[in-house]
């Protein structure tokens, strides 16, 4: 620790401010880069009711992006959840995109800094508490990566990871 | 002994009639010159038969340029002083086959060039990625056995994919219906400080 540091500790406790009010400089590294957001749909040639009834409808656009892929075209698509986690500077993040449960996790973290044309992460798909996929990938303004993953209830989940909204590039 | 002109065009086949029986007529060659006449009409057999008649030469602007630049090259380049008694030095060689080659070797490399580019599927215009994101190439590595990742770009969706085969299947009775609709709150965890998360476990 800093003499400044102890210093402001040290009049923070005199003072009875609450130590957060006091403290030393804000990290650098959590400097918000960027958002990301990982979505988990269900997709099936079955029936899609088998995702459970609050599945929510897949937008068309969305649907009809996906079925523009042979290897991720399904009859039925649902939306199992999402998750908007921020990117930040200098440390790692996590998504849990179907929470409370961590069946899915998606970890992630700047490679290097972003241009307003490309963000470049580091990326983990971990499920069932298992790593089983670790890449890099480029990511654009409306260009995401499409996992087409494991099986579930007759079809297989689709984790999408994306920018999300305006990124804060510094 | 003929000029070096003439005896290039004779190796080339280039003489005919008239032209041609005058240099006969005084020059006899030896059965060095003759293999290598012989080695020069294999080569351009062997052109024509990789290059179709049908297909116009790549690139004649570029192609063009290289032939001018390689001809100012040899004019730069003085020739070694001709011995007309003694047989065509090494020089006389360097001079003439060595251009030859090359220009052989550039025709041939373009021609190939523009069949690999024939191959490749083209992005559409509309609606395109970013260049440095429709090139890239990532590294996938997946620690699992029995897992298999197939990585590929989809112009027509706009994103990178991969798909996973192998992968364990979630047991049916896990249920996802309280996932919907919720968003997370920031569960930051330093890299240098932290590897993974307790709950975590590999």
């Amino acid at each position: 620790m800093t003499r400044r540091a102890g210093l402001a500790m040290l009049a923070a406790s005199l003072c009875g401010l609450p130590m957060h009010l006091a403290s030393a400089p804000e990290d650098p590294g959590k400097t918000v880069i960027g958002k990301v957001t990982v979505t988990v749909y269900y997709a099936t040639e079955g029936d899609a009711a088998t995702a459970g009834a609050k599945a929510t409808v897949v937008a068309k656009a969305m649907e009809q992006r996906l079925r523009n892929t042979e290897k991720l075209r399904f009859k039925q698509y649902r939306l199992l959840g999402d998750d908007t986690q921020p990117l930040f500077r200098s440390y790692e993040n996590w998504a849990r995109p179907l929470k409370p449960s961590e069946e899915v996790l998606v970890k992630f973290e700047a490679r290097n800094h972003p241009t307003p044309q490309v963000t470049h992460i580091d990326l983990e798909l971990w499920l069932s508490h298992k790593k089983i996929l670790k890449t890099d990938v480029l990511l654009g303004g409306d260009h995401p990566l499409f996992v087409l993953g494991p099986e579930w209830r007759g079809g297989r989940l689709i984790i999408a990871v994306s920018l999300a909204g305006e990124k804060n590039v510094r | 002994m003929p000029d070096e002109t003439h005896l290039a065009r004779w190796l080339d086949d280039d003489l005919d009639g008239t032209e041609l029986s005058a240099f006969e007529a005084t020059f006899h060659p030896d059965a060095t010159l003759l293999a290598r006449r012989q080695a020069l009409r294999e080569w351009r057999s062997t052109l024509t038969a990789a290059i179709p008649a049908a297909v116009e030469l790549p690139y004649p602007e570029f192609f063009n340029h290289r032939l001018a630049k390689a001809i100012r090259e040899i004019e730069l380049n003085p020739r070694q002083p001709h011995q007309p008694t003694s047989p065509p030095s090494p020089a006389f060689w360097r001079v003439w086959w060595m251009p030859a080659t090359a220009v052989a070797g550039m025709v041939l490399a373009f021609w190939a060039g523009t069949q690999t580019v024939r191959g490749t599927r083209m992005v559409p215009f509309a609606n395109p990625a970013p260049a440095p994101v429709a090139l890239h190439r990532p590294t996938v590595y997946i620690p699992e056995h029995g897992v298999d990742a197939e990585y590929f770009t989809s112009p027509d969706a706009d994103a990178a994919v991969i798909v996973l085969e192998g992968v364990e299947p979630i047991p049916d009775s896990l249920d996802f219906s309280e996932s919907v609709g919720e968003i997370a709150t920031d569960n930051m965890t330093a890299a240098t400080e932290s590897p993974e998360p307790t709950e975590v476990t590999q």
